[in-house]
């Protein structure tokens, strides 16, 4: 976990995509939401200082509250990610966030795979 | 109706030893297939040997030979074939020798032989039998010569020729191979894959033949064997033979033509302004008259390498000159070309640098002598005294020279034994030792404290390497020492009561300061991602960025830590390099991996770069948020 705090003295408050590198130069794209962020220790289960870098999406924001939207966002993308796996949430994330979608077409896609989760988990089981 | 026609048809030499053709006919009234033997013999026999006779009585020894008979005989002898209705001829391969039958009182042994000194008169029966029955047989009378290999040879001039050009040709370009610097690795090469080669093919004809004598003709003791078969073996085949002994004539003049051309081929890969100037070659010519082929021929492959890099008014006077110093004197020539030899074998960057200055000094009598503490340095120590003398050639001589003066001491005091440095003090604790202060100031003359300084410490056969930290000066006794000091902190290394058990038989040998540097993995942000980017992290903590671009750790200090298994790694502790970056503390190991201090012990970390500085990654730390 890193704070809001120490988050906010690296310059980074708005809620976002977040790149996070660990000492060993592996890489992890996690949705900070405004609030502590909860990313994984992978190998660094006694801890680690980890590089974070904010990276710009191409959302097209209209109506919608951003940090609603990347809280929802992340929920979904954390739920796929555990039936899925780490590539699928990163692919996921891509996906929704860098291909220029408006805040609610984002939201369309994300809610109709949360809808979906149970299908979703079928397909993963048939799949492995 | 005739049952059998043979007759032989005997190898183109007549010889002994050769292979022959047995021809027979074999009718077969019968309507079925019969099988028949066919049986070779010779019936007379060469002469009786009586020796027991003839022989003294104390020499008739249990086991002596009392008789040496000698017959021709054919092997093989003896061939079954199936003959269907009406008859068969083929052609059955022999060869003739004289077997020679040495009868002792208790035992007799035979041997065959192609060494014959007269014709050999052979009376031989040709047999059919079938179930053991003689059915037919046909007298037929032969002569053959004795082996003579020089006939052989006479038969086959174009392979002796070829032969000797081959072994001509092979040994000079080898020879010349050898004798050129910087060609004897593709020598070398070419010598071991020859070699493979030739087992390979051994092992070829091994499993082909199941002939182990063939096998070995062509395996890498065919070097040996071959020419010994090519003159012993009458079996042999001739073409070979010829081939062989045709190389075996050829080798040797190869390899002197080769010593002679070896300096021609060291030339012919020099420039073409260096290898076409009368000046250059007329005295690499000279330097071959009066000091030998391969310190002439080692001149001019370094100067070959060199020359690019001299980047002087006039390159071609400045070679002359350093060729003219090496015709001197046998001592000068070995000096000259001890340092073209080293210059050559250095760095690009360096030899763009320090090539002409080198040259330079080279060619001046009062300052050739100067160059020669370069040759105790390796090629890495001499790319670092020119990094830190900035490029400076003198500064970087000047520094070469103090080097060598430490290298030198540092072996005086390797032979001195114990009594200049030894054991102070140890315990679970730490360790201090104290390095004699009358040898210490010159081997370490502007040390200071904190300074770390390579150890070795050896007990029969375990030898053990530390790095200790200087720690001031000490009276102990009569006699004053510099002290070097290494603390464990909490930590109790078997190897401390190794050391302790006999202080007296632990010898100390001090090394040099040591400087190190470590590769640091800090993360550079490009095209809107984190990279990694590794930089070269100094003890002053200084890191250096392929780009250029050099930062400083805060606070930069050098640490000792335990080794934590020195026994197996012959090391007894390593070295961190420490700072801070932000307020917070970091250490480096050899690994790279940056270590930053958080609630009481050091955590992985990403180091970044910038422009801006160096920056520390943020504490990832478990969700409950306690200290993990």
């Amino acid at each position: 976990m890193i704070t809001q705090a120490e988050l906010a003295q690296r310059g980074i408050a708005d809620p976002g995509l977040l790149s996070i590198v660990y000492p060993n130069g592996e890489a992890s794209t996690v949705i900070y939401a405004g609030k502590d962020l909860q990313t994984p220790l992978f190998s660094y289960s006694s801890g680690a200082f980890v590089g974070v870098q904010a990276v710009e999406t191409r959302i097209v924001w209209t109506s919608v509250d951003k940090r609603a939207f990347y809280e929802q966002v992340a929920s979904v993308s954390e739920l796929l990610g555990s039936i899925l796996g780490k590539d699928f949430k990163e692919e996921l994330l891509k996906a929704i966030l860098l291909n220029g979608l408006t805040d609610s077409q984002a939201l369309d896609v994300v809610n109709t795979l949360a809808k979906n989760v149970e299908w979703l988990k079928t397909l993963s089981r048939g799949r492995g | 109706m005739r049952v059998l026609s043979a007759s032989i048809e005997r190898n183109e030499l007549n010889m002994l030893g050769k292979q022959n053709t047995l021809k027979v006919a074999i009718a077969n009234p019968t309507g079925d297939t019969l099988t028949y033997q066919v049986v070779i013999e010779a019936e007379n026999t060469l002469g009786v040997e009586s020796i027991a006779g003839e022989a003294p009585q104390a020499q008739l020894l249990e086991g002596a030979v009392e008789r040496v008979t000698s017959m021709p005989v054919a092997e093989p002898s003896s061939w079954l074939l199936p003959v269907p209705p009406g008859g068969t001829s083929c052609s059955l391969a022999f060869t003739a020798w004289v077997r020679r039958t040495f009868e002792g009182e208790y035992e007799s042994r035979s041997e065959n032989t192609a060494y014959w000194p007269s014709q050999v008169r052979c009376d031989f029966v040709v047999k059919v039998l079938r179930n053991g029955r003689l059915v037919a047989k046909q007298r037929l009378l032969e002569t053959f010569e004795g082996f003579d290999v020089g006939r052989t040879i006479a038969r086959h001039p174009f392979e002796t020729v070829g032969g000797f050009l081959m072994g001509f040709a092979s040994a000079a370009t080898m020879t010349a191979m050898w004798l050129t610097p910087g060609l004897q690795p593709l020598a070398g090469l070419i010598t071991a894959v020859s070699l493979g080669w030739s087992a390979m093919n051994a092992l070829l004809v091994y499993s082909q033949t199941g002939n182990a004598i063939e096998a070995l003709t062509v395996s890498p003791f065919g070097v040996a064997v071959a020419p010994l078969r090519a003159l012993a073996d009458p079996t042999m085949d001739d073409s070979m033979r010829a081939s062989i002994i045709g190389a075996l004539i050829g080798v040797p003049f190869g390899a002197f033509v080769g010593r002679e051309i070896a300096l021609d081929v060291a030339m012919m890969r020099m420039p073409s302004e260096l290898r076409n100037s009368p000046e250059i070659y007329g005295r690499l010519y000279k330097n071959e008259e009066k000091w030998g082929t391969p310190l002439a021929s080692s001149m001019a492959d370094s100067i070959g390498k060199l020359y690019p890099y001299l980047h002087v008014p006039n390159p071609e006077e400045l070679v002359s000159m350093v060729l003219d110093n090496a015709l001197k004197s046998r001592q000068q020539a070995l000096y000259v070309a001890s340092i073209l030899k080293w210059m050559s074998g250095m760095d690009k960057g360096f030899l763009s640098q320090h090539a002409g200055n080198m040259m330079e000094w080279l060619a001046s009598p009062s300052l050739r002598s100067e160059l020669s503490p370069l040759l105790t340095l390796s090629p890495e120590e001499a790319l670092q005294l020119s990094q830190i003398a900035g490029g400076d050639f003198v500064e970087m001589l000047a520094r070469a020279r103090r080097l060598a003066e430490v290298k030198a001491a540092l072996e005086q005091l390797a032979k001195l034994g114990p009594d200049v440095a030894r054991i102070l003090s140890i315990s679970n604790e730490g360790i201090e030792v104290g390095v004699e202060k009358s040898l210490g100031v010159k081997l370490y003359p502007s040390i200071q404290k904190g300074t770390v300084v390579e150890f070795e410490f050896a007990r029969g056969n375990v030898v053990i390497e530390g790095m200790l930290a200087y720690a001031g000066e000490k009276n102990v006794g009569e006699g004053s020492y510099m002290v070097f000091a290494f603390k464990a902190e909490q930590h109790t290394p078997a190897i401390f009561e190794l050391l302790k058990e006999d202080l007296q038989s632990i010898k100390v040998v001090p090394g040099q300061q040591v400087e190190k540097t470590f590769g640091l993995n800090a993360f550079r942000f490009s095209e809107g991602k984190l990279s990694m980017d590794r930089g070269i992290l100094g003890m002053d903590g200084s890191i250096r960025f392929g780009d250029g671009m050099v930062l400083r750790l805060e606070d930069p200090s050098v640490m000792l830590v335990p080794n934590e298994n020195p026994l197996e790694t012959g090391e007894l502790n390593k070295m961190l390099l420490g700072g801070r970056i932000g307020g917070t503390s970091i250490v480096v190991g050899e690994d790279g991996i940056a270590k930053a201090f958080y609630g009481g012990s050091y955590l992985p970390a990403v180091v970044s770069a910038s422009s801006l500085g160096l920056q520390l990654g943020l504490c990832l730390r478990s969700r409950a948020g306690r200290r993990l």
